[in-house]
């Protein structure tokens, strides 16, 4: 029968993604036992549980390198937000030469090696004296973030039927006016997932921090990274169990969001 | 009437190609003006010069005597209705006939009896809550008009605002274009390719065609004196049969369909003399007689080959010796037409058009 070998793909499909899932998940969620362990090194607790490295994470140098990555993952991301959406939207409307090869050399950072980049930067900053500021840190961050803005207000803007912009202007709203009341709302799904990308990409970002950061900017993914080679410390399973929470709360928003616009 | 707008010799090449040719026009204050013509003649083109959008390689536009040329559209208050309707959608109805008040500065309480008043004309005051997505294509459409009407515009413009209607929806809405046209008294113009449309709704057609006005007038003066053979083409059918040996006395007109003669009066029109000529007749202009008696002193002799049934008239196709096929309507209150009968066409003497040219088997042939 049709509908049984149907039936039986749809089943078969589902145990597929459930398996790919758990493929995927599981070894992240070790974290979150292991950061309740009692012992001063990474482990399963076995029966015994404890907040130990919780609190070390509110004393110590944590906290300031949360804070430090905080600012420069909203600093560098509200940037790229505003830069990557204007030049989407001024790229959507030209469309000319000009802007295509822009658009390539913006996608760039996506491409390069980010080593190169790093090596590169450290170069940079240190003409222009911008090692371990923030600046220099959200400058970087900035450019790396770039393009995922770029490509997902992009793709939001491919739906954008154009006379909207034409019907806008008829109607007497300068362009200013069309930009933030017709053209932004339209592409507020595409700055959504772009702005969480930049955040992220900002958040996790390691390798550039190592090479142009070292006291005075200290951000987590960097004082993970040394911590790692004093001991290995609990405390990270801890901060891990932190993020994936947090994380999974703006993805649920995220979520809502989505469902509350389509309806 | 005064002018209202004016193309002055106004030229569009987008590279090589020439999407307007030199085109003049003036529009009348408060007239009903059609731009017709086939897919890609410059409709869309010549309204979007109107609107702002398109700037003229070449020539002016005017309001009022002034140079609109290079104004931004934002500066011209027009109101444009698109084809599709280009609605907001993340903006409900109540705030798309809004919006052109809003980017004004005017506050919502403000705006609010004007945007009634707009939303009640079109009838559509029960659905401000809506979005577009929720609203049918007719009620899109008249949220669309609303919205290009509530700021009062000195012209508004339409790109085939009816084409993605179903007839019958159609046949409504232009009715309702047409009462608002002669309540709001703005200008209109309007663009389309339905010819019906056209005949029915305009003040003046303007008929396109590669980027020029083929010819200019009132419906019935396009649809009686077509001025080519496109044009006849273009709006409604139309017989063409070759004539030859031309003569003109006169008010007179003489003219030979192979060995026949016959006679023409020419009225007011300008008769082409040279060239290959050829006799324009609507089908409903020509009549059929069973006896030669009863003919008129225009009248040729054929057969009935096809007739096709139409609801309100007959549609037949006689057959002749001299002039081909030609195509005839019969009304219901005359006899049924058979097919075999033997029959006399006839024609008065005011009736045809002579026009240049002797019509090509083009895909221009009952266009629209
Ligand atoms: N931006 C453009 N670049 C190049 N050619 C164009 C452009 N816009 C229009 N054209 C050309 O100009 C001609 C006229 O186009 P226009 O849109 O005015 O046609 P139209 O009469 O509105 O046709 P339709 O009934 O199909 O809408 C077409 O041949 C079209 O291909
Ligand atoms: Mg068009």
């Amino acid at each position: 029968m049709a509908t049984d070998a149907n039936r039986q793909s749809v089943e078969m499909s589902r145990i597929v993604a459930w398996m790919t899932t758990c493929f995927l998940v599981l070894p992240i969620l070790i974290v979150i036992p292991v950061s309740f362990t009692p012992k001063r090194y990474l482990s399963m607790p076995a029966g015994d549980w404890s907040l130990r490295h919780y609190e070390v994470l509110i004393s110590g140098g944590w906290l300031s390198s949360i804070g430090d990555s905080l600012l420069v993952a909203i600093c560098s991301a509200l940037l790229a937000l505003a830069m990557g959406t204007l030049f989407a939207v001024g790229h959507w409307r030209l469309n000319n030469g000009v802007t295509r090869n822009l658009r390539l050399l913006l996608l760039l950072p996506m491409i390069v090696p980010p080593i190169v980049h790093a090596v590169a930067f450290y170069q940079a900053w240190s003409i222009l004296d911008l090692l371990d500021t923030y600046l220099g840190l959200i400058l970087v961050h900035t450019m790396k973030a770039l393009p995922f803005v770029v490509l997902s207000v992009t793709a939001s803007l491919v739906n954008l039927d154009p006379r909207l912009e034409q019907a806008s202007r008829s109607l007497g709203a300068s362009s200013r006016q069309t930009l933030f009341y017709i053209l932004l709302p339209q592409v507020r799904p595409g700055m959504l997932a772009g702005g969480i990308f930049a955040f992220i990409t900002s958040w996790d970002e390691i390798i550039v921090a190592i090479f142009i950061t070292s006291r005075a900017v200290y951000t987590l993914p960097k004082r993970i990274w040394d911590g790692l080679f004093d001991n290995v410390d609990p405390a990270i399973a801890a901060l891990g169990t932190i993020m994936i929470i947090i994380t999974a709360i703006g993805l649920l928003i995220k979520d809502r969001y989505e469902k509350a616009q389509k309806t | 009437m005064k002018d209202a707008l004016s193309f002055e010799s106004v030229t569009k090449k987008y590279g090589e190609f020439t999407a307007l040719d030199n085109v003049s026009l003036d529009i009348k204050a408060g007239e009903f003006m059609t731009l017709l013509g086939p897919s890609g003649s410059g409709k869309t083109t010549m309204l979007m010069t109107i609107g702002g959008f398109v700037e003229p390689s070449a020539g002016h536009v005017t309001l009022d005597g002034q140079r609109i040329t290079h104004l931004p559209p934002e500066n011209r208050n027009f109101g444009l209705v698109f084809q599709g309707y280009a609605l907001f959608p993340h903006l409900t109805v109540w705030e798309n006939v809004f919006y052109p008040l809003r980017v004004r500065g005017m506050r919502k309480a403000e705006a609010e009896p004007k945007v009634r008043d707009v939303l009640d004309l079109i009838q559509l005051s029960h659905l401000a809550e809506r979005f577009p997505k929720q609203l049918s294509g007719g009620q899109q459409q008249r949220v669309a008009l609303a919205r290009a009407l509530v700021f009062s515009p000195e012209l508004l413009l339409l790109d085939e605002p009816l084409s993605a209607l179903d007839r019958a929806l159609r046949k409504d809405l232009q009715r309702e274009l047409k009462d608002l046209h002669e309540r709001v008294g703005t200008t209109f113009i309007y663009v389309t390719h339905d010819q019906e449309e056209a005949l029915s709704m305009s003040d003046r057609i303007a008929i396109l065609r590669d980027g020029q006005i083929e010819q200019l007038g009132t419906p019935s003066q396009l649809y009686e004196k077509p001025s080519s053979i496109f044009v006849a083409n273009f709006l409604g059918k139309s017989n063409f049969v070759p004539v030859d040996d031309l003569t003109v006395e006169g008010g007179e007109v003489r003219y030979s369909v192979g060995q026949d003669r016959f006679r023409l009066s020419r009225g007011d029109m300008s008769i082409p003399q040279s060239g290959e000529l050829s006799l324009a007749l609507r089908p409903e202009r020509l009549t059929l007689y069973a006896n030669h008696k009863d003919a008129p002193e225009n009248c040729i002799a054929g057969k009935v080959v096809k007739v096709t049934y139409f609801g309100q008239l007959y549609e037949a196709i006689v057959s002749t010796q001299a002039a081909g096929d030609l195509l005839v309507t019969v009304d219901l209150a005359q006899n049924e037409p058979r097919i075999g009968d033997q029959v006399w066409l006839g024609w008065a003497i005011d009736s045809g058009v002579i026009l240049a040219g002797r019509p090509v088997e083009s895909d221009d042939a009952y266009a629209g």
